[in-house]
This record gives structure tokens, C-alpha cells and sequence, in this order.
């Protein structure tokens, strides 16, 4: 007999590690170098990544490849816009948000209803068309070179960057935990299970994976609006099949389809990637043995491993166990 | 006038070749539902590997070719037998295994080969009058008559033998595999291998033409699936019509337009493809 | 008792194959329709094909009035026609209570929050999964994932519900109380029921009217004495190897 449930912890019992997590963060800068502050900063540019990506390849099953790319869109659309009209960075991220959202609803509505692997193809091609155009608009982007951009607010001081990230990864995690919990996140899931079956209840498929698609590109795009006004100088690196690489080989080593997973691989990896620099390109070449040791033999990646070895723990008063 | 036949010719040679390189792609898809993002890299380790077996080995170039593929289709048997085959049923892993894989492979092929052009040797040089109308190079009429004779092989296969009746009927519909008794394993393995295989044969035969580098198999990939979506899933002779087409129009379109965007043809392509008819040409509309 | 369903002239071929051509008939509402006929006849592409996950090549469907021949399934849902598969389809990592309160988020008026986890738990017990509603519905038995499919299709509120061979792998017991459930949703619930099924004597217990396809044409129609001693059905089964 089966007494496998599926757990229910108490909104308090989940709040509260994260609670200590952010508040932890809060103090980051008052200890933290300045070269390890950055290094957060990175690592919070890739957790709202990483998370938006996971959103739709861990909860509605969609393997996209345009994500870096529409982080570019964020990124350029705004960098361009400073640049070109002297529009403020924080008033130009929402418009590189728009623009990465306005792109992710074409190119699902042009996809999406045909299938998985028509919008992992269709991705890639985006992502490639993106590449081409910024070598190519020169005049506009400064291609390769990199278009220097304003700060993204006041003077520089990777303090205020590193909690404006802290703030919108904050704000991403917290939309993405309210949309799983909510009715659309029940049809994410449900669509994720078994698509033919949800379509025979009333979810209308196309429409649900199109929608987790625009909110994942959103968050993509500010992510990348933010990054690239961080940096100062924003390169086709931010949109390139190396940076969508870093994105995925996060998710899958943290855990697909939880909600930690993501961010503790994003920080994970950027905290290693700091030790194995000294290797230079060995990194890139490391990250992608291991990303392809966990999707093959440790899908539920660290995240899994860890929950796996929790629950194995004969129960405490009270607390786990079967209900 | 001269100019117009040269860039036909041109795109009647690459296309075939696009089309040899989609056959691979088409067959991996249409039998086991994964796309094999890994097609590109493939297809640079043939071409690396024939011009390596050439050079190193001593063999001479058609020699250096046949084993150079062979080996990429030991590999495909090798790839799906470790890394696809526990993901049956889930495609989404297969992407991301597949995907990650050429990640490796291209960064693999940076410290192995080195970042410069590798090419094999010509198999044969000089040109031809063609219909005593203009000379073409001999080397791409080599490499379209041996594209044409392995496109030719492939569909004799399709037509003469278990495996290729097999092929054509899981294409149409997944369903059919098992109602035909079929051992899915064994299917697949072959199927796989031998997509690997077309990859391969693609990159030996245009590696004389195009040399080759770490970075070239997304370009390769993608210009594989266009052609793929083009020609229509699951439609063999999609790939010849869909590379044909590709081919000629890149080729005769970045004659008269700027080269900066050459490669955006295909893309076009895909775009208009998914807008008005995404089944593709020959494609059918599956469940 | 006016018509609720009307498939006119419909027909569906895979490739080079027909798997039914030029289908016709017509459903009253509140009937209890049987479907039967030999493996391979067409019964689940003509499911398919009412519920919107196939269209048709050619014919068309009515439904209430509505023209549903080009609908999806997920219009029809919400137009009142529900179904369960042959091959049950669970949606493996939920709990019993969120498969369930899927089909309450889909519908046409959605089910307030509230007084979701009520109705939910109210179908579960219906169908008798009471006490299960927080098993992930991946661990459940083959019946418990049947009654789950059963809970699924009723949450839609459905006009008309299609039922692909629930009965398949059951015990008597089992088969008992599954069929008691279906007679509750036709003479209770008021729900039309086309259903298909291998198991002759509950069909023909049960079915008020039974239609038979073979091959992908419809061969007869009539009750289901008339059913039992026509020639051309008891041919049409004589091939069949089946209880």
C-alpha cells in the first residue's frame, strides 16, 4: 500500500529559510569586498535567470533558448535608448522589460502551438537572428566593442547595484512563488503532466504555455536591462548561446522544477566559477561535464539530493514524515 | 549571365548538401521525437577527423572520409546507447541533454583542434565546361556527386530494406512501432546512429569546400532544422526539396543583396514557414 | 427528449489508412449510449474526434445546437463535453485534489476557492477515493486511477461525458460499483453517456441503445437485444479474440 504523499509544509516553515537568506543578503555589502560584492551582483543577475528560465522549462515543460537573447533585448533596447535619447536607465529597463515581453509574445504565438520542439528550434534561430543583427546594426549597438551605457542609478557604487538586483530578484522570486501557488500555476503544472489530458479539462494549452513564456521573457528582460546598466558596457556576451548555456547548466544542476533549485545553482556556480577562473576556458568545458552528469543521472540536481537525504531522516516529533 | 549560372550551381551543390545534412536531423526526429542539437558539432568532428585521418594516417582522401563517418556513427550508437536512451518519454531531457553535449564537444574541439581552419585534402581539382556554358570547379562537382549518391543510397535504404520500412512507417505515426512488433531499442540505436552517420557524411563532403571550426555547428544545426521545418516533419523527400530550396535562395539571394545578413534567408524562411503553413511543405498534422 | 449530439458524415484517415469514414448518427439527451466493436474499429478516434483532440477530414458535429466539428478539446470542455482515456492519463505529480480542482480552474464559471476543496473532496468521494486526496495521483492503483479520471471528467459539469472502456482490468467487485456510478450519472446526475466498452454484459446491462462500428463504418444500431442477434455484428466479432 502507497503512503507516498506529497508534502504540505506550512507557509511558515517555507518562509522562513528564505527569510533568513535575504536577510543575510541584506548585510552583504557592509562585509563583503568589493570583488565578492560583484560577484554577488553576478550571481543575482543569474538567479532571476535561471529562475525565469526554470518557470517555464521546469513547470510547463518548455526548453527555450531565447532566454539570454531576450535578456539582450532588455539590455540593448534599453542601453540604446540612454544612449540615442538620453532616457534615464530605470525608466529604460521597463522599456527593455516590454520589449523582451512584446518579443516573447510573437514568437510563441508563432510556435508555441505547434510544439516543444518547434520552440526550442525557433528559440535558437531567435537567439541567432538577435546575434546577427546587433554585429551587423554596428552603427547602433557598437557590435563587439560593447555600447557604453549610464549607470543604472546616480554614481557608481556597486552597493546601490547590488540592492536594486536584490530588490528585483526579490520581486522575480516572489511573482514566480505567487504564480505557482496560484490558478496558473495549477494549469502550468497540469499542462507540464500531460498536456492531452489538461486540454480534454478545459486549460486551454497553447494559451497557457504562450503565457508562462511572456512572463518568463519579461523577467529575462530585466534581468538583463539591469545587468547590462551594471556593467556599463553592454556586449553581445549578454545575449549569446554561452551565457544561455551558463542559464540552463544553473537550473539543471540546482534542481529543475523546484523553486530553490534555481537559485542555489545559480549562486553555486557563480561562487565555483570564481575558484576555477584561474583555469580560464576550462570552466565553460567543467560546468558542462557536470550539467551533463546531473541532467543524466541526478535530474532532481542538488536541490533533489538534498531533499532525498532529508527525508531519509527517521521522523522527528512532529515534524516530516508522512502525514 | 555567367554570374547567374555560377550562384545556381552554387546553390543546387550547398543545397543538396543542406539536405543531406536535414536527412540526418529528420530521421533522428522522426523516429524518436528528439532533436539532436549536437548535429553541428557532429558533423565538424567528421569533417576534423577526415581531414586528420588524411594527414596524420596517410590514407587517402575518399579513405579518410569513409572512415572518418564511420566513426561518427560508432559514436551516435555510443550517444544514444549512455545519454538518450533513459530519456525515453521525456522529450524535454533529450534537448537538454543534446544540447549540453555540443557544448562540450564545441569547447572539446577548441583545446583538441585548436581555433584555426582545419580542411582534408581535395580529392580532385581543376574545373569543368559545363554544358559549355562556364567552368565550375571539379572539387564541388566531386562533393555534389557524392552527396547525391549517399541522398540516393539513404533512400534506397528507405524503400528496399526492414529497417527503412520501419523508418517510414514510425515517421507517419509513433503509434504504428508497436502494433508492428518492432523492438523499439535496436530501432532507435540504428536510428540514431545513423543520423549521426548523414551528419558526418554532410561535414566530410563540405569540408573540402568550407573548412571547418570550433564554432561553425550552430550554424550547421540550425540550417539543418530549417530545412527540417521547410520541408515538413517526418518527410524525407521534404529535406531534398526544402535544402534545394534553402540553398538556391541563399545563395542567390546574397548575390544581389548585402552579405552581411546572408544567413538571415533561412531564417526568413523559418518565420514565413511557421506563419503560413508550419507543417512545412510535405508535413503532416500530427495528433 | 430533444438532441444533444449529431455527427453527420464524419469521417478520419491516418496516412493511408480510414479509420472511419462517413459516420453518422444522433444522441439524444439523457441516453446512455453503448459503443462496441472489434479492437482497431474506430470507437477512440471517434471519441476523439467528438471531443475536439482530433478533427475530422470531412462531416460535421453538432452539439447542443453549437457547430463543434473544428472546436479543441478545450472548447468542447467548456461547451459541457467531457472524457476519460483508455489509457488512463493522470496528472502524475499532483495530488488527487489538485487533478480534480484542474478541471474546477478550467471551467467555463470557475469554482471560487473556497468552495473548491469542498467539491473536490465531494467527487473523490463519489467515485470512491475518499481518504486519498493527498496522494500524488502517479502512486494510485490502476482502478483508483480510473475513478480519478471518472472525478477528473464529472468536475467539468459536464452535458455529456465519454467513457473509454472503464471497465478494462477490473474484478467483479470493482466492475459492480464502477457500473453503479455510471447509472448514477446517467439517471441521477441526468448526464448523457456514450461509452465504449469490451465487457458485453455490462453494456448491454446497462445501454439503453448500442451502436456498433467495425472497421471504421457503422454496421447497426438498436437495442441491445436487437444488438445480440444481429448477423453482421456476431461476424464482425467472430475475428476477435476477446472476452
Amino acid at each position: 500500500m502507497s503512503t507516498r504523499h506529497a508534502k504540505v509544509p506550512s507557509a511558515r516553515q517555507e518562509l522562513l529559510p528564505w527569510l533568513a537568506v535575504l536577510a543575510l543578503f541584506l548585510t552583504l555589502p557592509a562585509w563583503l569586498g568589493e570583488y565578492w560584492l560583484g560577484s554577488a551582483i553576478v550571481g543575482l543577475f543569474y538567479v532571476m535567470m535561471a529562475a525565469s528560465w526554470n518557470l517555464l522549462a521546469g513547470f510547463t515543460g518548455q526548453v527555450s533558448f531565447a532566454h539570454a537573447a531576450f535578456a539582450g533585448v532588455g539590455a540593448y533596447t534599453s542601453g540604446i535608448l540612454a544612449v540615442k535619447l538620453g532616457l534615464h536607465p530605470l525608466l529604460g529597463v521597463p522599456v527593455g522589460v516590454a520589449a523582451a515581453a512584446l518579443l516573447s509574445l510573437g514568437l510563441g504565438a508563432l510556435c508555441i502551438r505547434m510544439g516543444g520542439i518547434y520552440l526550442s528550434l525557433t528559440t535558437l534561430a531567435f537567439s541567432e537572428i538577435l546575434r546577427l543583427v546587433i554585429n551587423n546594426e554596428y552603427e547602433i549597438t557598437r557590435g563587439t566593442m560593447g555600447l557604453k551605457v549610464p549607470f543604472i542609478l546616480g554614481d557608481y557604487s556597486k552597493a546601490t547595484a547590488f540592492y536594486l538586483m536584490l530588490a528585483a530578484a526579490a520581486a522575480v522570486l516572489l511573482v514566480i512563488r505567487w504564480l505557482l501557488k496560484s490558478d496558473l500555476g495549477l494549469m502550468f503544472r497540469a499542462v507540464q503532466n500531460d498536456e492531452v489530458a489538461a486540454d480534454s479539462l478545459g486549460v486551454p494549452v497553447t494559451r497557457i504555455r504562450v503565457t508562462a513564456f511572456v512572463i518568463s521573457g519579461a523577467m529575462a528582460g530585466l534581468a538583463g536591462g539591469l545587468y547590462g546598466h551594471y556593467l556599463t558596457l553592454i556586449t553581445p556576451h549578454i545575449p549569446s548561446l554561452d551565457l544561455m548555456f551558463l542559464v540552463l547548466a544553473m537550473a539543471v544542476i540546482g534542481g529543475m522544477g523546484t523553486f530553490a533549485g534555481p537559485v542555489v545553482g545559480a549562486l553555486f556556480l557563480e561562487v565555483l566559477a570564481e575558484y576555477i577562473r584561474v583555469w580560464g576556458e576550462f570552466h565553460v568545458l567543467i560546468f558542462s561535464l557536470v550539467a551533463l552528469g546531473f541532467a543524466r543521472f541526478l535530474p532532481g540536481g542538488i536541490v533533489g539530493l538534498a531533499t532525498a537525504w532529508l527525508t531519509r531522516r527517521p521522523a522527528r516529533s512532529g515534524k516530516g514524515g508522512a502525514a | 549571365m555567367n554570374d547567374l549560372l555560377m550562384y545556381l550551381t552554387n546553390g543546387v551543390v550547398i543545397g543538396i548538401i543542406y539536405a543531406l545534412s536535414a536527412l540526418g536531423v529528420s530521421l533522428i526526429v522522426g523516429i524518436m521525437n528528439v532533436v539532436n542539437f549536437a548535429h553541428g558539432e557532429l558533423y565538424i568532428l567528421a569533417g576534423y577527423f577526415s581531414a586528420i585521418f588524411a594527414s596524420a594516417l596517410g590514407l587517402g582522401p575518399i579513405p579518410a572520409m569513409v572512415v572518418a563517418v564511420a566513426a561518427i556513427f560508432v559514436l551516435g550508437l555510443l550517444m544514444e546507447w549512455t545519454l538518450i536512451r533513459p530519456t525515453y518519454g521525456d522529450d524535454m531531457y533529450s534537448l537538454i541533454i543534446t544540447f549540453i553535449l555540443s557544448i562540450i564537444l564545441q569547447n572539446a574541439y577548441l583545446f583538441i583542434f585548436g581555433p584555426y581552419p582545419q580542411k582534408p585534402p581535395n580529392w580532385t581539382s581543376g574545373a569543368s565546361n559545363l554544358f559549355g556554358l562556364f567552368f565550375y570547379g571539379n572539387q564541388r562537382l566531386a562533393c555534389l556527386g557524392v552527396a547525391v549518391g549517399v541522398i540516393a543510397g539513404f533512400f534506397l535504404l528507405l524503400h528496399k530494406t526492414w529497417f527503412g520500412r520501419v523508418v517510414r512507417a514510425v515517421s507517419m505515426d509513433r503509434e504504428v512501432a508497436s502494433m508492428l512488433g518492432v523492438n523499439p531499442v535496436r530501432v532507435n540505436l540504428l536510428a540514431f546512429g545513423l543520423g549521426c552517420a548523414l551528419a558526418g557524411a554532410a561535414g566530410v563532403i563540405l569540408t573540402p569546400i568550407f573548412p571547418v571550426t570550433p564554432t561553425v555547428g550552430v550554424g550547421v544545426s540550425l540550417t539543418a532544422f530549417v530545412v527540417v521545418v521547410l520541408g515538413g516533419m517526418g518527410s524525407f523527400s521534404g529535406c531534398v526539396v526544402g535544402g534545394l530550396i534553402l540553398g538556391l535562395v541563399e545563395n542567390l539571394g546574397s548575390a544581389y543583396l548585402d552579405s552581411g545578413y546572408k544567413h538571415m534567408f533561412g531564417f526568413v524562411i523559418l518565420i514565413l514557414v511557421l506563419f503560413f503553413r508550419p507543417a512545412g511543405l510535405f508535413g503532416q498534422k500530427q495528433l | 427528449m430533444s438532441e444533444l449530439l449529431r455527427v453527420e458524415g464524419v469521417s478520419k484517415s491516418f496516412g493511408g489508412v480510414q479509420a472511419l469514414g462517413e459516420i453518422s448518427f444522433s444522441l439524444a439527451e439523457h441516453e446512455l449510449l453503448g459503443l462496441i466493436g472489434p479492437n482497431g474499429a474506430g470507437k477512440t478516434t471517434l471519441f476523439h474526434l467528438i471531443a475536439g483532440t482530433l478533427l475530422p477530414d470531412a462531416g460535421r458535429i453538432t452539439f447542443a445546437g453549437h457547430d463543434i466539428t473544428r472546436l479543441k478539446a478545450h472548447q468542447t470542455c467548456r461547451l459541457g463535453i467531457a472524457r476519460t482515456f483508455q489509457v488512463t492519463r493522470p496528472f502524475a505529480k499532483l495530488t488527487c485534489l489538485e487533478n480534480v480542482e484542474v478541471a474546477l480552474v478550467g471551467a467555463e464559471a470557475p469554482v471560487a476557492r473556497e468552495d473548491r476543496a469542498e467539491r473536490c473532496a465531494e467527487l473523490l468521494g463519489l467515485v470512491g477515493l475518499k481518504g486519498k486526496e493527498r496522494l500524488a495521483a502517479g502512486q494510485l492503483n490502476l482502478i483508483d486511477k480510473k475513478r480519478l479520471e471518472m472525478a477528473r471528467a464529472l468536475a467539468t459539469n459536464p452535458r455529456l461525458i465519454l467513457l473509454d472502456e472503464v471497465l478494462g482490468g477490473l474484478n467483479s467487485l470493482e466492475m459492480g460499483q464502477a457500473m453503479d456510478l455510471i447509472s448514477l450519472i446517467n439517471r441521477e446526475m441526468g448526464t448523457t453517456v456514450i461509452w465504449i466498452e469490451h465487457v458485453m454484459g455490462a453494456i448491454m446491462r446497462l445501454s439503453q441503445r448500442v451502436l456498433v462500428l467495425d472497421q471504421g463504418e457503422l454496421i447497426f444500431t438498436g437495442t441491445p437485444e436487437q444488438v445480440a442477434q444481429d448477423r453482421r455484428v456476431i461476424e464482425a466479432y467472430l475475428g476477435e479474440q476477446d472476452a
